[in-house]
């Protein structure tokens, strides 16, 4: 038999279109709309090379929806303006830079009123001001970035080394397209960002990441599927998020120790995670809700059944864990940091748990050392009661994945003793550290069905965070 | 024994739609898959379909090609709407990943065309509105270009250069900026 490799095969191929004698102009067969749409998948400078091909060609690049990544700043980036003004319009893609010199306020302003980015569908704005000596705010954004909330279905502001104060105008600007919106190490006050929110009847994914200006979160969204936050790194910031009615949010990344989480409506709710713990959290509630305090669960009169993914921050007490699985007793996948578990001296045997009987398949632990007793017991927890285990990981925090030190973990952890006969164990190294990062960036991935797992995930873009 | 065979006939064909080829070759397919058409689901909704759907524009060899991809990406729409539902299915998340990984292999493998086909199933799925195909054939183009001389790219393509030297000299003082 005759196996023909990719790479021959595309060889094949080619010299079939020699042959063929297929030295016809094919590409420009295609209709100029196509054309342009090919141009607007170009990074800027390519579509604009495409103008030299031929008379054909010329006219199509100032005609395709404009894909622009530019810095606001005559001395970085001369060209911006260069480009806007050869340019008829739409715009689709606008990624601007702006350094934070005052000087370039201007010039920032003038782009983003050129008027050939009418249509704009997708703006990121970068506030890389690393000029601004530290402490000292940033100038607001010009209101110009709001005339293209008509149009766009993809919002993403973020700051480096500075903060930036979203203006409180901006609570009143609807936004009718908008699917996407990230805002990262922004200043935002309660009213404004709730404002947005509520103009915004399709979003569908949301990330607010170290942004602060705002003590609570109320979630009402009737199309929102995905939601990442983070209080910010100061203590006093963002102090709880509601769950107010979600019906369609299926992912909830929240992130930060001192954060009162409840969640009121969210049937879909599948996947949640890293709740941090907290030993101090008084339970105390009323409500007929599901919540948590730090990892305090206050209420647990209505279980989340619909949750299958869930990923735990350390773990101060065996007590929070069993807490945990009663919350969500339908948890097919779990992860658990490890790295510096509580306090663990005794392993419960015959634990009954719905979770642990009907359900459990999973657990990852993450940054597993194999030192402390206490990390080994966590884990013989697991062992000795989840009957339908079927697989258990051990993501290693540094670089100790070799045979010998694998088989004494096996040892020590007594793997062979278990409820579950049938279940796998790996030991894996982990490949990146800062995992809420990481799953954090996924939170606009809506195909991506679990955030957590990093042999699917990838970093991302670290620089900007 | 008869009626019965009829009935479940006559429920298969109400769900089947013959697509007809330039070259009046007739293919067969669900409705599922006919429909990630917008072209024939306006068709299908103003119930002008019957007798088959001639698609003048389209080779056979083409067609088959179109109706391959259709296929593949209805299933996955198919498996989608059912997953949401059925969550509780334990392996759920093992199989929806490999699905959707399976669809990434498929699509990698069926861009693997010569250049004509290529444009032709732009072509043909310009014409049918399927925007999932015209997304990705649009995409393997862009990233044939990307990087590349305007020289290089009209050798690629068998471009001829009709500018004059004039016209040349003022395209790349106005694009300057294309070419830092």
């Amino acid at each position: 038999m005759v196996v023909i490799t990719r790479s021959k095969r595309r060889r094949l191929l080619e010299e079939e279109d020699d042959a063929a004698g297929l030295d016809l102009d094919l590409i420009s067969r295609l209709p100029d709309d196509i054309l342009r749409d090919v141009i607007s998948l170009l990074p800027t400078a390519d579509g604009g090379r495409t103008q030299l091909l031929s008379r054909r060609w010329r006219p199509l690049w100032r005609t395709a929806p404009l894909n622009l990544e530019a810095t606001a700043s005559q001395k970085d980036n001369p060209f911006a303006a260069a480009i806007l003004a050869a340019h008829q319009g739409p715009g689709r893609r606008l990624s601007l830079t702006w350094h934070g010199r005052s000087d370039d306020s201007a010039a920032l302003d003038a782009l983003l009123r050129s008027p050939c980015l009418g249509g704009l569908r997708e703006l990121e704005l970068y506030y890389a001001a690393t000029l601004i000596p530290p402490g000292e705010p940033c100038k607001p954004p010009p209101l110009a970035m709001f005339r293209f909330s008509p149009t766009l279905h993809v919002l993403n502001v973020s700051c480096r080394s500075c903060r930036l104060e979203i203006p409180t105008a901006a609570g009143a600007t609807d936004f009718p397209h908008l699917e996407q919106l990230t805002l990262r190490f922004i200043i935002i006050s309660e009213s404004t960002l709730h404002g947005i929110l509520s103009r915004c009847p399709v979003l569908r994914s949301l990330i607010l990441y170290y942004t602060i200006g705002y003590r609570h979160l109320r979630i009402n969204s009737s199309t929102l599927q995905s939601l990442g936050v983070t209080n910010g790194l100061i203590k006093g910031n963002l102090e709880e998020i509601v769950i107010d009615n979600a019906p369609l949010l299926e992912r909830f990344i929240p992130n930060g120790e001192h954060l009162r989480i409840r969640v009121i409506q969210a049937p879909k709710l599948k996947i949640v995670g890293y709740l941090y713990s907290r030993r101090d959290g008084v339970p105390a509630s009323d409500l007929g809700t599901v919540g948590f305090k730090g990892m305090e669960l206050f209420s647990m009169t209505d279980a989340v059944r619909s949750v299958k993914v869930l990923a735990l921050n350390t773990v101060p007490t065996l007590d929070v864990v069993i807490g945990f699985l009663q919350c969500f007793p339908c948890v097919e996948k779990l992860y658990i940091k490890a790295f510096t578990p509580g306090r663990f001296w005794i392993v419960p045997r015959y634990v009954t748990l719905e979770c642990f009987d009907a359900h459990l398949k999973s657990v990852h632990f993450m940054y597993y050392k194999g030192r402390k007793r206490s990390e080994v017991n966590l884990i013989r927890f697991f062992l000795i009661n989840a009957r339908m285990l079927e697989s258990m990981k051990f993501i290693l925090g540094h670089d100790q994945c070799n045979e010998e030190w694998v088989a004494k973990q096996h040892k020590k952890l007594e793997l062979g003793t278990r409820a579950s006969q049938g279940a796998r164990f790996d030991f894996e190294p982990d490949r990146w550290t800062l995992s809420h990062v990481t799953c954090m960036e996924h939170i606009h991935n809506l195909e991506l069905d679990d955030p957590f797992d990093r042999s699917r995930t990838y970093p991302y873009k670290l620089n900007w965070l | 024994m008869a009626s019965a065979g009829s009935g479940d006939e006559k429920a298969a064909a109400a769900a089947m739609i013959t697509l007809i080829s330039s070259d009046n070759e007739k293919f067969e397919v669900t409705e599922a898959t006919a429909t990630l058409s917008q072209t024939i689901r306006h068709m299908i909704e103003d119930g002008c379909t019957d007798g088959g759907v001639p698609l003048p524009n389209v080779t056979s060899k083409i067609l088959a090609r179109v109706i391959e991809y259709c296929k593949k990406h209805a299933t996955a729409a198919a498996g989608e709407e059912g997953s949401s539902s059925s969550f509780s299915d334990a392996a759920f998340l093992e199989v929806d990943r490999a699905f959707l990984e399976e669809l990434e292999e498929f699509d990698d493998a069926f861009l693997e065309v010569d250049r004509a086909t290529l444009f032709d199933l732009i072509l043909a799925a310009n014409y049918l509105d399927i925007k999932g195909l015209l997304n990705l054939t649009c995409q393997k183009v862009a990233d044939s270009v990307k990087g590349k001389t305007p020289e290089q790219i009209r050798e690629m393509y068998n471009i001829v250069n009709d500018l004059t030297p004039e016209e040349e000299a003022e395209i790349r003082r106005e694009t300057q900026w294309a070419f830092e």
